[in-house]
């Protein structure tokens, strides 16, 4: 359950804007953040951050497909649909992985438009499945659970739970 | 600390993975954070990389493939040839263009031998194989052949016979292919088998399979993340390999996905020299048979 009370931060850069939410204790569904130029939350709900990524494997996914079986004027279509759904990002985290899915939807696109378009051309086949893997990926994110809660929240959400400490 | 207080950073971030100011996603700067450093101390090895040109159209020159590696310090690729238009029955010709490339470079490239079961492969193997290739590399679908055919079985005979590891495509485009690599491995012959892709329309089959044979490598190279996920919370971390597929994919994208679904798996920073170079280091460290030898 998440709190009721918002608590809005100001920053730009995501890594001091983690660390301020772990310090203070913060529940990442709660908290607001104000760039200067926007406010957006931090991060999305469960519902809505598998609805952006589902969205975006799906285009990816669709276009690949289409790519193998030839069709690069609806596999352009997908892509350019995918690639407009990263440019106005819905939270504050997702951006920077918005923007580079962006980049790889871009070297898919290229491809295609540089006549990579036969179901033996390697290229596209493969841009988009990085595609996919990297929406795959923020899907993994939310699936994640530390079993051992014994010990402290700040030093588990800073990258040294047990499974990370180096011998 | 009750569990149901507790919040549950790590289903959002970790501070660990999350870039400093300025640092793009992109970048060997981000991969040092990702890896927790182990980029800069220990050696890092990719086991699946191209030279020369494909049918399709794609290349790499040694100049790009080796700034590709400075780019993210990757310390040595395992290189073999493209589906070259130039293969001819046996591949000399794209075999030869990544010799040289060895003798250019000789501290970063290791060299496989491209084979094709179905030709005149024999004269091919023994030439590379004499010279010092440290390896082979097959594919399937592009040489049409089956894994389990007789002339596919005599080629990994003679692989075993010489202790020279054998990379094969697996995953886009191959039937199943589980029980015909467990029938492979039957008995002490002594493969090396480095399973290109990790991906199988068989996965359980597979896992279930080739898991267990400690003879079975596990290349991580453009494998889907569902199946990325099965392979690293199934198989022994000692037994899975860091590859990137250059130049269709790139080396970020090879150890940026391994590393992240390695922490997703459960594998801790511990072992992630092991998979981005050690336990590859560990198969070409075995000195093959070579004509004459012991």
């Amino acid at each position: 359950m998440t709190p009721q009370h918002r608590t809005l931060l100001v920053g730009r850069e995501p890594l001091a804007v983690c660390k301020e939410v772990v310090e203070r204790g913060l529940h990442p569904e709660a908290v607001d953040v104000d760039t200067g130029v926007r406010v957006m939350p931090l991060v999305l709900n469960d519902r809505r951050h598998f609805t952006l990524w589902m969205r975006l494997y799906s285009r990816t996914l669709a276009a690949r497909n289409l790519a193998f079986a030839g069709d690069a004027t609806h596999a352009q279509w997908e892509i350019e649909a995918a690639i407009r759904a990263t440019t106005d990002p819905p939270c504050f985290l997702e951006s920077v992985y918005l923007d580079e899915l962006r980049l790889l939807l871009r070297s898919a696109q290229r491809a295609l438009a540089a006549g990579e378009t036969g179901v033996d051309h390697y290229g596209p086949h493969i841009s988009l499945l990085v595609a996919e893997n990297w929406c795959l990926m923020r899907l993994y994110r939310r699936q994640v659970q530390i079993e051992d809660v014994s010990d402290d929240i700040a030093e588990i959400a800073q990258g040294r739970a047990p499974h990370h400490r180096p011998d | 600390m009750d569990a149901s207080e507790r919040i549950p950073y790590e289903r959002y971030f970790e501070v660990s993975m999350t870039p400093e100011p300025g640092q793009p996603l992109h970048s060997y700067e981000y991969l040092r954070r990702l890896t927790s450093g182990v980029l800069d101390e220990y050696p890092t090895i990719d086991a699946h990389t191209h030279l020369g040109r494909d049918v399709d159209g794609r290349s790499l020159s040694l100049p790009d493939l080796l700034a590709e590696l400075d780019r993210f310090h990757v310390d040595r690729a395992v290189v073999f040839p493209f589906n070259d238009p130039e293969q001819g029955d046996d591949f000399r010709v794209p075999n030869e263009r990544v010799w040289a490339a060895y003798e250019q470079a000789p501290e970063r490239i290791v060299p496989f031998m491209r084979l094709n079961p179905n030709g005149p492969w024999e004269q091919e193997y023994e030439r590379c194989r004499d010279r010092g290739h440290r390896g082979i590399k097959l594919h399937p679908r592009a040489q049409h052949f089956a894994i389990g055919s007789s002339r596919a079985r005599e080629l990994f005979a003679r692989a075993a016979a010489d202790q020279l590891p054998v990379i094969v495509h697996t995953g886009f485009g191959v039937e199943d292919v589980a029980d015909a690599i467990g029938e492979l491995l039957a008995g002490p012959n002594g493969l090396t088998l480095l399973l290109a892709h990790s991906s199988f329309i068989e996965m359980n089959q597979a896992l279930r399979v080739l898991g267990p044979r400690s003879n079975v490598y596990f290349e991580t190279s453009v494998v889907p993340a569902y199946d990325l996920i099965e392979v690293l919370t199934t198989v022994d971390p000692s037994r899975v390999i860091f590859g990137s597929d250059l130049p269709y994919a790139d080396c970020y994208t090879g150890i940026q996905s391994l590393a992240v679904m390695a922490s997703f798996a459960g594998i801790g920073v511990d072992r992630l020299p092991d998979l981005l170079g050690g336990n590859l280091l560990r198969i070409l460290n075995r000195r093959p048979r070579t004509e004459g030898s012991g």
